[in-house]
Protein backbone atom coordinates (compact mmCIF):
# COMPACT_ATOMS: atom_id res chain seq x y z
CA UNK A 1 0.00 0.00 0.00
CA UNK A 2 1.22 3.66 -0.58
CA UNK A 3 2.56 5.53 2.68
CA UNK A 4 0.28 7.99 2.35
CA UNK A 5 -2.91 5.16 1.98
CA UNK A 6 -1.64 3.84 4.89
CA UNK A 7 -1.61 6.57 6.85
CA UNK A 8 -4.82 7.84 5.61
CA UNK A 9 -6.50 4.27 6.64
CA UNK A 10 -4.02 4.20 10.10
CA UNK A 11 -5.72 7.93 10.97
CA UNK A 12 -9.49 6.53 9.61
CA UNK A 13 -9.08 3.36 11.77
CA UNK A 14 -7.92 5.60 15.08
CA UNK A 15 -11.05 8.05 14.49
CA UNK A 16 -12.92 4.77 14.57
CA UNK A 17 -11.26 3.44 17.50
CA UNK A 18 -11.58 6.36 19.52
CA UNK A 19 -15.45 6.17 19.38
CA UNK A 20 -15.67 2.30 20.05
CA UNK A 21 -16.28 2.95 23.54
CA UNK A 22 -19.10 5.54 23.36
CA UNK A 23 -20.77 3.28 20.34
CA UNK A 24 -20.71 0.35 22.11
CA UNK A 25 -22.27 2.26 25.44
CA UNK A 26 -25.01 3.75 23.34
CA UNK A 27 -25.77 0.36 21.92
CA UNK A 28 -26.09 -1.26 25.40
CA UNK A 29 -28.70 1.77 26.39
CA UNK A 30 -30.85 1.49 23.29
CA UNK A 31 -30.52 -2.25 22.27
CA UNK A 32 -29.20 -4.34 25.97
CA UNK A 33 -32.89 -4.12 27.38
CA UNK A 34 -34.23 -5.61 24.82
CA UNK A 35 -31.69 -8.29 23.60
CA UNK A 36 -31.03 -9.03 27.24
CA UNK A 37 -32.52 -7.83 30.17
CA UNK A 38 -36.17 -8.93 28.95
CA UNK A 39 -34.88 -12.46 28.32
CA UNK A 40 -33.94 -12.57 31.87
CA UNK A 41 -36.95 -11.11 33.06
CA UNK A 42 -39.00 -13.55 31.47
CA UNK A 43 -37.24 -16.49 32.41
CA UNK A 44 -37.60 -15.01 36.21
CA UNK A 45 -41.16 -14.73 35.91
CA UNK A 46 -41.51 -18.17 34.95
CA UNK A 47 -39.59 -19.41 37.29
CA UNK A 48 -41.83 -18.36 40.22
CA UNK A 49 -43.79 -20.80 42.30
CA UNK A 50 -45.72 -20.56 45.38
CA UNK A 51 -49.08 -18.78 46.12
CA UNK A 52 -47.13 -15.23 45.16
CA UNK A 53 -46.07 -16.40 42.08
CA UNK A 54 -48.94 -14.41 39.27
CA UNK A 55 -48.19 -10.92 41.95
CA UNK A 56 -44.52 -11.43 41.54
CA UNK A 57 -44.26 -12.75 37.53
CA UNK A 58 -46.16 -9.12 36.95
CA UNK A 59 -44.10 -7.11 38.67
CA UNK A 60 -40.92 -8.45 37.00
CA UNK A 61 -39.77 -6.06 34.73
CA UNK A 62 -36.94 -5.60 32.38
CA UNK A 63 -34.72 -2.01 33.60
CA UNK A 64 -32.35 -0.21 31.45
CA UNK A 65 -31.08 2.51 34.10
CA UNK A 66 -29.38 0.10 35.28
CA UNK A 67 -29.48 -2.47 33.12
CA UNK A 68 -31.21 -5.57 34.62
CA UNK A 69 -34.52 -7.00 36.05
CA UNK A 70 -36.84 -5.38 38.82
CA UNK A 71 -39.41 -6.48 40.80
CA UNK A 72 -41.24 -3.75 41.27
CA UNK A 73 -42.27 -2.08 44.30
CA UNK A 74 -45.97 -1.03 43.76
CA UNK A 75 -48.81 -2.01 46.11
CA UNK A 76 -49.51 -5.80 44.56
CA UNK A 77 -51.60 -7.88 47.39
CA UNK A 78 -55.07 -6.83 49.70
CA UNK A 79 -52.51 -6.41 52.22
CA UNK A 80 -50.64 -3.68 50.62
CA UNK A 81 -47.59 -5.72 50.10
CA UNK A 82 -45.74 -5.01 47.50
CA UNK A 83 -44.08 -7.50 45.24
CA UNK A 84 -40.81 -6.28 45.78
CA UNK A 85 -41.38 -7.08 49.79
CA UNK A 86 -43.07 -10.66 48.93
CA UNK A 87 -40.01 -11.66 46.53
CA UNK A 88 -37.47 -11.92 49.94
CA UNK A 89 -39.82 -14.65 51.98
CA UNK A 90 -40.67 -16.12 48.30
CA UNK A 91 -37.71 -16.65 48.13
CA UNK A 92 -36.23 -17.81 51.08
CA UNK A 93 -39.15 -17.84 53.46
CA UNK A 94 -40.28 -15.85 56.20
CA UNK A 95 -41.53 -15.41 59.57
CA UNK A 96 -45.05 -15.52 58.49
CA UNK A 97 -46.53 -19.14 58.26
CA UNK A 98 -48.04 -17.68 55.26
CA UNK A 99 -44.69 -16.87 53.42
CA UNK A 100 -44.29 -20.40 52.99
CA UNK A 101 -41.22 -20.71 51.24
CA UNK A 102 -41.30 -21.35 47.77
CA UNK A 103 -39.21 -22.68 45.06
CA UNK A 104 -36.35 -20.47 44.49
CA UNK A 105 -36.53 -18.90 41.56
CA UNK A 106 -34.09 -15.61 40.79
CA UNK A 107 -30.80 -17.09 41.98
CA UNK A 108 -31.27 -20.43 39.49
CA UNK A 109 -32.46 -18.30 36.48
CA UNK A 110 -29.47 -15.72 36.64
CA UNK A 111 -27.69 -18.76 37.01
CA UNK A 112 -29.25 -20.34 34.11
CA UNK A 113 -28.98 -17.61 32.01
CA UNK A 114 -25.73 -16.66 32.60
CA UNK A 115 -24.72 -17.86 29.55
CA UNK A 116 -27.36 -15.95 27.23
CA UNK A 117 -26.82 -13.24 29.15
CA UNK A 118 -22.56 -12.86 28.21
CA UNK A 119 -23.28 -13.99 24.70
CA UNK A 120 -26.18 -11.62 23.88
CA UNK A 121 -23.76 -8.50 25.53
CA UNK A 122 -20.87 -9.85 23.30
CA UNK A 123 -22.83 -9.85 19.83
CA UNK A 124 -24.29 -6.45 21.22
CA UNK A 125 -20.77 -5.05 21.60
CA UNK A 126 -19.80 -6.88 18.48
CA UNK A 127 -22.28 -5.36 16.35
CA UNK A 128 -21.56 -1.84 17.77
CA UNK A 129 -17.85 -2.53 16.91
CA UNK A 130 -18.18 -3.39 13.77
CA UNK A 131 -20.65 -0.47 12.82
CA UNK A 132 -18.50 1.78 13.92
CA UNK A 133 -15.67 0.75 12.08
CA UNK A 134 -17.43 0.71 9.10
CA UNK A 135 -18.50 4.07 8.80
CA UNK B 1 -45.99 3.39 50.67
CA UNK B 2 -43.88 1.98 47.75
CA UNK B 3 -41.37 -0.15 48.92
CA UNK B 4 -37.66 -0.34 47.53
CA UNK B 5 -37.83 -2.50 44.06
CA UNK B 6 -35.92 -5.79 44.07
CA UNK B 7 -33.64 -5.39 41.05
CA UNK B 8 -31.33 -8.16 39.39
CA UNK B 9 -28.59 -5.80 38.42
CA UNK B 10 -26.18 -6.90 34.99
CA UNK B 11 -22.90 -4.93 35.61
CA UNK B 12 -20.78 -4.49 32.63
CA UNK B 13 -17.22 -3.51 31.46
CA UNK B 14 -18.11 -3.26 27.73
CA UNK B 15 -17.93 0.51 27.80
CA UNK B 16 -14.46 0.47 29.97
CA UNK B 17 -11.83 -0.89 27.77
CA UNK B 18 -9.60 1.54 26.32
CA UNK B 19 -8.86 2.09 23.06
CA UNK B 20 -6.62 5.54 23.65
CA UNK B 21 -3.15 3.27 23.81
CA UNK B 22 -4.39 1.56 20.04
CA UNK B 23 -5.69 5.03 18.68
CA UNK B 24 -2.32 6.96 19.38
CA UNK B 25 -0.26 3.58 18.36
CA UNK B 26 -2.13 4.23 15.42
CA UNK B 27 -1.88 7.98 15.20
CA UNK B 28 1.94 7.57 15.56
CA UNK B 29 1.94 5.01 12.69
CA UNK B 30 0.24 7.28 10.49
CA UNK B 31 2.86 9.88 10.70
CA UNK B 32 5.24 7.46 10.78
CA UNK B 33 4.12 6.38 7.43
CA UNK B 34 3.47 10.35 6.23
CA UNK B 35 7.05 10.89 6.82
CA UNK B 36 8.19 8.04 4.74
CA UNK B 37 5.74 8.89 2.11
CA UNK B 38 7.00 12.50 2.04
CA UNK B 39 10.21 11.04 1.12
CA UNK B 40 9.26 8.67 -1.45
CA UNK B 41 6.33 11.10 -2.97
CA UNK B 42 9.40 12.49 -5.18
CA UNK B 43 8.97 9.32 -7.12
CA UNK B 44 5.30 10.35 -7.68
CA UNK B 45 4.42 12.99 -10.46
CA UNK B 46 0.81 13.38 -9.11
CA UNK B 47 1.95 13.83 -6.05
CA UNK B 48 4.74 16.63 -6.94
CA UNK B 49 2.04 18.42 -9.19
CA UNK B 50 -0.58 18.48 -6.55
CA UNK B 51 1.81 19.87 -4.28
CA UNK B 52 2.89 22.27 -6.79
CA UNK B 53 -0.99 23.20 -7.52
CA UNK B 54 -0.68 24.66 -4.04
CA UNK B 55 1.73 27.52 -4.57
CA UNK B 56 1.32 31.03 -6.24
CA UNK B 57 0.28 31.80 -10.05
CA UNK B 58 3.54 32.76 -10.45
CA UNK B 59 5.22 29.51 -9.20
CA UNK B 60 2.99 27.61 -11.58
CA UNK B 61 3.66 30.21 -14.38
CA UNK B 62 7.32 29.55 -13.96
CA UNK B 63 6.99 26.14 -13.42
CA UNK B 64 5.27 25.24 -16.50
CA UNK B 65 7.67 27.10 -18.25
CA UNK B 66 10.24 24.66 -17.41
CA UNK B 67 7.64 22.22 -17.60
CA UNK B 68 7.52 22.69 -21.51
CA UNK B 69 11.39 22.93 -21.88
CA UNK B 70 11.47 19.05 -20.50
CA UNK B 71 8.88 18.18 -22.61
CA UNK B 72 11.13 19.40 -25.63
CA UNK B 73 13.85 17.60 -24.23
CA UNK B 74 11.98 14.27 -23.97
CA UNK B 75 11.21 15.15 -27.71
CA UNK B 76 14.21 15.27 -28.61
CA UNK B 77 15.34 12.29 -26.91
CA UNK B 78 12.44 10.22 -28.75
CA UNK B 79 13.90 11.53 -31.90
CA UNK B 80 16.40 10.67 -34.16
CA UNK B 81 20.33 12.37 -33.83
CA UNK B 82 19.38 14.55 -36.97
CA UNK B 83 16.38 16.30 -35.45
CA UNK B 84 17.76 16.12 -31.92
CA UNK B 85 19.12 19.89 -31.95
CA UNK B 86 16.23 21.31 -33.75
CA UNK B 87 14.02 20.17 -30.55
CA UNK B 88 16.85 21.22 -28.17
CA UNK B 89 16.36 24.47 -29.63
CA UNK B 90 13.20 24.48 -29.03
CA UNK B 91 13.44 23.81 -25.38
CA UNK B 92 15.90 26.77 -25.13
CA UNK B 93 13.62 28.75 -26.26
CA UNK B 94 11.39 27.79 -23.85
CA UNK B 95 13.85 27.91 -21.05
CA UNK B 96 14.72 31.54 -22.00
CA UNK B 97 11.33 32.58 -19.99
CA UNK B 98 13.32 31.35 -17.28
CA UNK B 99 14.96 33.75 -15.40
CA UNK B 100 18.39 34.06 -13.39
CA UNK B 101 20.87 31.45 -12.80
CA UNK B 102 19.09 28.56 -13.22
CA UNK B 103 18.88 29.83 -17.05
CA UNK B 104 22.60 28.99 -17.28
CA UNK B 105 22.76 26.00 -15.47
CA UNK B 106 19.87 24.83 -17.69
CA UNK B 107 22.32 26.17 -20.75
CA UNK B 108 24.46 24.65 -19.75
CA UNK B 109 22.56 21.24 -19.41
CA UNK B 110 21.87 21.63 -22.76
CA UNK B 111 25.28 21.91 -23.92
CA UNK B 112 26.16 19.21 -22.38
CA UNK B 113 22.60 17.22 -23.61
CA UNK B 114 24.03 14.01 -25.40
CA UNK B 115 21.64 11.00 -23.79
CA UNK B 116 19.19 10.34 -21.25
CA UNK B 117 22.21 9.71 -18.72
CA UNK B 118 23.42 13.26 -19.11
CA UNK B 119 19.42 14.51 -19.08
CA UNK B 120 18.80 12.84 -15.56
CA UNK B 121 22.34 14.07 -14.00
CA UNK B 122 21.22 17.71 -15.14
CA UNK B 123 17.97 17.30 -14.12
CA UNK B 124 18.80 16.79 -10.95
CA UNK B 125 21.28 19.29 -11.32
CA UNK B 126 18.94 21.97 -11.91
CA UNK B 127 16.59 20.75 -9.22
CA UNK B 128 19.47 20.89 -6.57
CA UNK B 129 20.09 24.41 -8.06
CA UNK B 130 16.22 25.65 -8.91
CA UNK B 131 15.26 25.75 -5.10
CA UNK B 132 18.29 27.58 -3.57
CA UNK B 133 17.85 29.99 -6.24
CA UNK B 134 14.03 31.34 -6.20
CA UNK B 135 12.65 30.45 -3.00
CA UNK B 136 9.09 29.75 -3.15
CA UNK B 137 9.30 30.37 -7.34
CA UNK B 138 12.52 28.13 -7.17
CA UNK B 139 10.68 25.04 -5.49
CA UNK B 140 7.98 24.67 -7.31
CA UNK B 141 10.58 25.21 -10.21
CA UNK B 142 12.18 22.10 -8.50
CA UNK B 143 8.57 20.89 -7.98
CA UNK B 144 8.55 21.35 -11.70
CA UNK B 145 11.86 19.32 -12.31
CA UNK B 146 10.87 16.35 -10.50
CA UNK B 147 6.99 16.26 -12.59
CA UNK B 148 8.43 16.58 -15.53
CA UNK B 149 11.18 14.18 -15.08
CA UNK B 150 9.12 11.47 -14.44
CA UNK B 151 7.04 12.68 -17.16
CA UNK B 152 10.04 12.21 -19.35
CA UNK B 153 10.98 8.99 -18.29
CA UNK B 154 7.61 7.73 -17.96
CA UNK B 155 6.46 8.91 -21.49
CA UNK B 156 3.74 6.43 -22.08
CA UNK B 157 1.04 5.28 -19.94
CA UNK B 158 2.38 1.76 -19.80
CA UNK B 159 5.73 3.12 -18.30
CA UNK B 160 3.94 5.39 -15.86
CA UNK B 161 2.22 2.42 -14.61
CA UNK B 162 5.84 0.68 -14.77
CA UNK B 163 7.28 3.49 -12.96
CA UNK B 164 4.34 3.12 -10.02
CA UNK B 165 4.79 -0.58 -9.78
CA UNK B 166 8.42 -0.09 -9.50
CA UNK B 167 8.00 2.76 -6.96
CA UNK B 168 5.09 0.16 -4.77
CA UNK B 169 7.92 -2.88 -5.19
CA UNK B 170 10.76 -0.92 -4.19
CA UNK B 171 8.56 0.48 -1.21
CA UNK B 172 7.26 -3.08 0.04
CA UNK B 173 10.77 -5.10 -1.14
CA UNK B 174 13.09 -2.55 0.99
CA UNK B 175 14.65 -1.23 -2.36
CA UNK B 176 15.27 -4.64 -4.08
CA UNK B 177 12.99 -5.51 -7.44
CA UNK B 178 12.37 -9.22 -6.30
CA UNK B 179 12.28 -12.14 -8.66
CA UNK B 180 8.78 -12.86 -8.36
CA UNK B 181 7.36 -9.52 -9.44
CA UNK B 182 9.58 -9.56 -12.21
CA UNK B 183 8.29 -12.77 -13.61
CA UNK B 184 4.90 -11.73 -12.39
CA UNK B 185 5.15 -8.76 -15.15
CA UNK B 186 6.74 -10.91 -17.65
CA UNK B 187 3.69 -13.45 -17.27
CA UNK B 188 1.37 -10.02 -17.78
CA UNK B 189 2.97 -8.99 -20.88
CA UNK B 190 2.99 -12.72 -21.95
CA UNK B 191 -0.99 -12.82 -21.66
CA UNK B 192 -1.48 -9.76 -22.69
CA UNK B 193 -0.33 -10.10 -25.93
CA UNK B 194 0.88 -13.61 -26.84
CA UNK B 195 1.49 -13.31 -30.30
CA UNK B 196 3.12 -10.11 -30.11
CA UNK B 197 5.72 -11.02 -27.44
CA UNK B 198 6.97 -14.25 -30.00
CA UNK B 199 7.64 -11.54 -32.64
CA UNK B 200 9.16 -9.32 -30.07
CA UNK B 201 11.45 -12.58 -29.01
CA UNK B 202 12.42 -13.14 -32.40
CA UNK B 203 13.47 -9.73 -32.83
CA UNK B 204 15.17 -9.65 -29.66
CA UNK B 205 17.20 -12.52 -30.15
CA UNK B 206 17.99 -11.75 -34.15
CA UNK B 207 19.76 -9.15 -32.46
CA UNK B 208 21.73 -10.83 -30.36
CA UNK B 209 20.14 -9.75 -27.35
CA UNK B 210 19.70 -12.52 -24.09
CA UNK B 211 15.86 -12.53 -24.21
CA UNK B 212 15.34 -13.33 -20.89
CA UNK B 213 18.00 -11.03 -19.78
CA UNK B 214 15.86 -8.50 -22.10
CA UNK B 215 13.05 -9.39 -20.31
CA UNK B 216 13.89 -9.24 -16.96
CA UNK B 217 15.74 -5.43 -17.40
CA UNK B 218 12.45 -4.34 -18.83
CA UNK B 219 10.35 -5.41 -15.60
CA UNK B 220 13.40 -3.60 -13.40
CA UNK B 221 15.94 -6.53 -12.61
CA UNK B 222 18.92 -4.23 -11.61
CA UNK B 223 21.13 -7.40 -12.62
CA UNK B 224 20.13 -8.34 -15.91
CA UNK B 225 20.28 -4.35 -16.73
CA UNK B 226 23.62 -4.32 -15.65
CA UNK B 227 24.84 -7.33 -18.23
CA UNK B 228 22.33 -5.94 -21.46
CA UNK B 229 24.42 -2.60 -20.84
CA UNK B 230 28.09 -4.81 -20.00
CA UNK B 231 26.97 -6.69 -23.18
CA UNK B 232 26.09 -3.33 -25.27
CA UNK B 233 29.64 -1.66 -24.14
CA UNK B 234 31.70 -4.39 -24.82
CA UNK B 235 30.32 -4.55 -28.49
CA UNK B 236 30.96 -1.06 -28.97
CA UNK B 237 34.18 -0.70 -27.48
CA UNK B 238 35.43 -4.04 -29.60
CA UNK B 239 33.81 -1.90 -32.65
CA UNK B 240 36.23 1.52 -31.37
CA UNK B 241 39.31 -0.64 -31.23
CA UNK B 242 38.48 -2.71 -34.42
CA UNK B 243 37.99 0.58 -36.49
CA UNK B 244 41.64 1.78 -35.21
CA UNK B 245 42.85 -1.09 -37.52
CA UNK B 246 40.69 -2.40 -39.81
CA UNK B 247 39.23 -0.74 -42.70
CA UNK B 248 35.63 0.46 -43.01
CA UNK B 249 34.86 -1.89 -45.94
CA UNK B 250 36.27 -4.80 -44.43
CA UNK B 251 33.32 -7.19 -44.38
CA UNK B 252 34.66 -8.89 -40.36
CA UNK B 253 34.30 -5.17 -39.48
CA UNK B 254 31.07 -4.02 -40.60
CA UNK B 255 29.55 -7.14 -39.57
CA UNK B 256 30.50 -6.60 -35.94
CA UNK B 257 29.50 -2.82 -36.47
CA UNK B 258 26.14 -4.02 -37.61
CA UNK B 259 26.01 -6.58 -34.10
CA UNK B 260 26.45 -3.90 -32.34
CA UNK B 261 24.20 -1.08 -34.00
CA UNK B 262 21.63 -3.68 -33.79
CA UNK B 263 22.27 -4.73 -30.16
CA UNK B 264 22.00 -1.09 -29.30
CA UNK B 265 18.73 -0.95 -31.32
CA UNK B 266 16.74 -3.38 -29.64
CA UNK B 267 17.48 -2.48 -25.91
CA UNK B 268 16.81 1.09 -27.57
CA UNK B 269 13.46 0.02 -27.37
CA UNK B 270 13.31 -0.51 -23.71
CA UNK B 271 15.45 2.22 -22.78
CA UNK B 272 12.31 4.75 -21.18
CA UNK B 273 11.28 1.34 -19.15
CA UNK B 274 15.53 0.80 -18.18
CA UNK B 275 15.83 4.49 -17.17
CA UNK B 276 12.58 4.26 -15.37
CA UNK B 277 13.76 1.21 -13.05
CA UNK B 278 17.25 2.81 -12.94
CA UNK B 279 15.87 5.89 -11.79
CA UNK B 280 13.16 4.78 -9.62
CA UNK B 281 15.97 2.48 -7.86
CA UNK B 282 18.46 5.21 -7.34
CA UNK B 283 15.29 7.60 -6.05
CA UNK B 284 14.54 5.28 -3.72
CA UNK B 285 18.45 4.39 -3.15
CA UNK B 286 18.67 8.18 -1.75
CA UNK B 287 15.83 8.37 -0.04
CA UNK B 288 16.08 4.74 1.47
CA UNK B 289 19.50 5.55 4.11
CA UNK B 290 16.82 7.90 5.76
CA UNK B 291 13.57 5.64 5.40
CA UNK B 292 14.84 2.21 5.00
CA UNK B 293 14.81 1.69 8.94
CA UNK B 294 11.99 3.73 8.81
CA UNK B 295 9.89 1.29 6.11
CA UNK B 296 11.41 -1.53 9.10
CA UNK B 297 10.01 0.01 11.87
CA UNK B 298 6.96 0.92 10.21
CA UNK B 299 6.36 -2.93 9.65
CA UNK B 300 6.89 -3.58 12.92
CA UNK B 301 4.74 -0.71 14.33
CA UNK B 302 2.02 -1.78 11.58
CA UNK B 303 2.18 -5.60 13.38
CA UNK B 304 2.17 -4.04 17.06
CA UNK B 305 -0.39 -1.80 16.15
CA UNK B 306 -2.79 -4.30 14.55
CA UNK B 307 -1.95 -6.57 17.57
CA UNK B 308 -2.66 -3.43 19.72
CA UNK B 309 -5.67 -2.71 17.53
CA UNK B 310 -7.22 -6.40 17.94
CA UNK B 311 -6.71 -6.74 21.60
CA UNK B 312 -9.13 -4.64 23.00
CA UNK B 313 -11.90 -5.46 20.85
CA UNK B 314 -11.25 -9.43 21.29
CA UNK B 315 -10.34 -9.17 25.26
CA UNK B 316 -13.06 -6.47 26.37
CA UNK B 317 -15.86 -7.73 24.85
CA UNK B 318 -17.26 -10.03 27.92
CA UNK B 319 -19.54 -9.29 30.77
CA UNK B 320 -17.73 -8.13 34.54
CA UNK B 321 -18.76 -10.13 37.21
CA UNK B 322 -17.75 -13.87 37.56
CA UNK B 323 -17.15 -17.01 35.24
CA UNK B 324 -20.22 -18.92 35.10
CA UNK B 325 -19.38 -21.82 37.34
CA UNK B 326 -18.60 -19.40 40.69
CA UNK B 327 -22.51 -17.76 40.08
CA UNK B 328 -23.45 -20.91 42.20
CA UNK B 329 -20.94 -19.70 44.96
CA UNK B 330 -21.98 -16.40 44.78
CA UNK B 331 -26.02 -17.73 44.88
CA UNK B 332 -24.51 -19.16 48.10
CA UNK B 333 -23.08 -15.91 49.13
CA UNK B 334 -26.41 -14.14 48.17
CA UNK B 335 -28.18 -16.60 50.11
CA UNK B 336 -25.69 -15.96 53.55
CA UNK B 337 -26.54 -12.58 52.90
CA UNK B 338 -30.14 -12.17 52.59
CA UNK B 339 -30.19 -15.08 55.59
CA UNK B 340 -29.01 -12.25 57.40
CA UNK B 341 -31.78 -10.23 57.02
CA UNK B 342 -34.14 -12.88 57.48
CA UNK B 343 -33.11 -14.49 60.33
CA UNK B 344 -32.55 -12.25 62.94
CA UNK B 345 -36.04 -11.48 63.68
CA UNK B 346 -36.10 -15.29 64.39
CA UNK B 347 -32.79 -15.45 66.05
CA UNK B 348 -31.84 -18.77 66.92
CA UNK B 349 -34.70 -20.35 65.49
CA UNK B 350 -35.75 -21.61 62.40
CA UNK B 351 -36.70 -19.74 59.63
CA UNK B 352 -39.05 -21.62 58.41
CA UNK B 353 -41.25 -21.63 61.06
CA UNK B 354 -42.74 -18.73 62.97
CA UNK B 355 -41.17 -19.78 66.67
CA UNK B 356 -40.18 -15.98 67.08
CA UNK B 357 -40.67 -14.78 70.26
CA UNK B 358 -43.58 -11.90 69.02
CA UNK B 359 -44.62 -11.03 72.42
CA UNK B 360 -43.51 -7.80 72.19
CA UNK B 361 -46.08 -7.15 69.24
CA UNK B 362 -48.60 -9.02 71.06
CA UNK B 363 -49.62 -5.84 73.48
Amino acid sequence: MEPHAFARSCRTLARQLQGVPDTVARAIETKATDAVARPLADKIARAFTGPYAPVLSASTLPVSQPLGVTIGGSRSVSGGATASLLVWPNEYGGRARQFRRARPAIGPAVEQAADTIVTAMGELAAEAIEESTRR
Amino acid sequence: MRGRDFTVELITDLTAFATDKAVSGLEDLASAADNSGRSLDKLDPRKAARTLDGLGEDAKAASRKVSDAYDSMADAARQSASRMDASADRAKRSMRDVKGEAQDTAREMFASFRDTGDLADAAQELTANAGSLFGPVGLAISGALAVAFSQFLADSEAAKQSMADLTSELVESNGRISASFIDRKIAEEAANDPTGIVQLRAEVEAAGVSWRDYMRAKHGDAEATARLYAESDRLSAAVDAAAGSARASDPAFMALKNTSEQYTAAIGQITPQLDAARAATAAYGAVSASSSNQVLSLRTEINEARAAAANPIVAKVSVQGPPPGALAAIRQNMTAALGTIVVPVAAGTSPYKNTADNSRYRG
